[in-house]
């Protein structure tokens, strides 16, 4: 069944529910019971982490992500210094994507002065190079999964952190 | 079998509590806390060490899990010098069995655990050299939950298994098992607060790889961001463990219009508003009194209601 993810309500700060008894029985129970649920399972109970790095020019740092449940593609956001070119690809997509900085001027400082960059698009089935989300899995599937990542750095400069915020999609 | 979605044009007025639309919500929600595993924490440390006792590499906490839902954490991780390398978990005041490897190679090791206790608790990853002579390397871990299928009763966290089977046909639903299924989402997510920021750098090593600062001058050591958090403004946990043999550390998080400031050694904790959006976040660091070093290990944000 094809369903939009609910990004709504905020699950852990709304008020207990408290019903009476004899409740009237009413369809909005049941539904409310079946949004919150489709919630957890989607838009509100996956969101995106950053984490910390450093990745200099000629290093790798692999790790697992864990890919939550209908997710296929993530927006990967990479904090980047100088002209650093840093590759992401992952178990399903192992060409991946690089994430290019085209500033060449070596400013002083490292972290102070780091840019934001962020893919922004869905890949299209063949990859390469470009600002397209990472393919993290093959098809969207109902558990959470791990899913191997590699970061590789390149062209001097160096990346300090890195974010992978899951792309919710009508499945 | 899995959560799967239901159409939600199928739960209509007049719809009766002996159809399988019931039955369905009731299962989906058991299928979701028996699947329910956001990231607790997930740092890139490259903490080393060459030690052959056991030696922190990295630290974390643990929000919540009142329900104690089995926990792993997933290395990658390698060894030099055709030495033999283990690692443990550390969860509260649990010890998990310990890993090996012999790989020069990053590989994948798993840990795990089913903690004890309640309430926040910390975490570290120990390695050691167990056999021969290099120096183990640690990438990366990621610490989630492995969650199993709820068991009868009322749990800890006060989510309560609402069985499928309701009453026969054209008999009222009892009004506890309807708000069991309206609760349920709430009470999985109170007890399982995702991470949305981990900052983690090597535990091991003095001064720290990345995060250190000697100046009494505030430093900026670290930039992040949290992204879309919620759909409201909310309270978050900061958690950070600070270091500092002779000197007193201090830290602030800058995080958009919000600022935190924690000062002493050990883990130190926080709450603070969130907004929503793509919100940057900032961490500085410096000596508020003493001397030498003082260094930031770890900081987390937790997407936990004070």
């Amino acid at each position: 069944m094809s369903r939009a993810p609910e990004f709504g309500p905020s699950l852990d700060t709304i008020p207990a529910a408290s019903l009476t008894d004899p409740e009237p029985a009413r369809s909005i129970l049941l539904r409310t019971a079946d949004r919150r649920a489709h919630a957890l399972q989607t838009g509100w109970g996956a969101r995106a982490h950053q984490v910390s790095c450093r990745i200099d020019a000629g290093e790798t740092l692999t790790l697992q992500l864990p890919v939550p449940p209908g997710v296929t593609y993530m927006r990967v956001w990479a904090l980047m210094h100088v002209i650093h070119k840093l590759t992401v690809s992952s178990d399903t997509d192992t060409t991946g994507i690089i994430m290019e900085l085209g500033q060449s001027v070596a400013f002083a400082g490292g972290v102070e002065v780091a840019d934001w960059l962020a893919t922004t698009t869905i890949a299209p089935v063949t990859s390469g190079a470009g600002l397209w989300h990472l393919q993290v899995a093959a098809s969207a599937s109902w558990d959470w999964q791990l899913e191997g990542i590699t970061l590789v750095g390149a062209t001097g400069g160096a990346c300090y952190g890195v974010a992978f915020e899951p792309v919710h999609l009508v499945i | 079998m899995a959560y799967s979605p239901r159409d939600p044009s199928a739960i209509v007025p007049g719809i009766l509590g002996n159809t399988g639309e019931w039955a369905g919500v009731a299962d989906n929600l058991d299928e979701a806390y028996a699947d329910y595993a956001p990231i607790w924490a997930l740092g890139l440390p490259e903490a080393q060490t060459s030690s052959g006792s056991w030696t922190v590499l990295a630290r974390w906490v643990m929000g919540a899990n009142e329900d104690n839902v089995d926990v792993r954490a997933t290395l990658r991780w390698s060894v030099s010098g055709g030495a033999t390398a283990e690692a443990r978990m550390i969860v509260g005041a649990d010890t998990s069995g310990s890993i090996s490897t012999t790989s020069s190679g990053a590989v994948t090791g798993t840990v795990t655990d089913t903690p004890t206790g309640s309430g926040l608790r910390e975490c570290y990853l120990q390695a050691q050299i167990s056999s021969g002579s290099g120096t183990v390397t640690l990438d990366a871990v990621t610490f989630d939950s492995t969650p199993a299928a709820p068991a009868a009763g009322v749990l800890s966290s006060g989510y309560a298994r609402s069985t499928s089977q309701w009453t026969g046909a054209n008999e009222p639903i009892p009004s506890e098992r309807v708000e069991r299924l309206i609760e349920g989402p709430r009470l999985i997510a109170h007890d399982r607060p995702a991470c949305l920021l981990t900052w983690m750098d090597d535990a091991s090593v003095t001064p720290g790889r990345y995060y250190t600062s000697a100046s009494s001058t505030w430093a900026i050591v670290e930039r992040g961001m949290v992204i879309k958090p919620d759909v409201v403004a909310r309270t978050c946990r900061i958690a950070a463990y600070l270091e500092g043999a002779t000197g007193t550390p201090e830290f602030m998080l800058q995080i958009g219009p919000y600022v935190v400031t924690l000062s002493g050694t050990g883990w130190q904790y926080a709450t603070t508003l969130i907004p929503i959006g793509v919100t940057p976040v900032t961490g500085l660091l410096r000596r508020s009194a003493g001397s030498g070093d003082v260094m930031l290990r770890t900081c987390q944000i937790l997407r936990e209601p004070s």
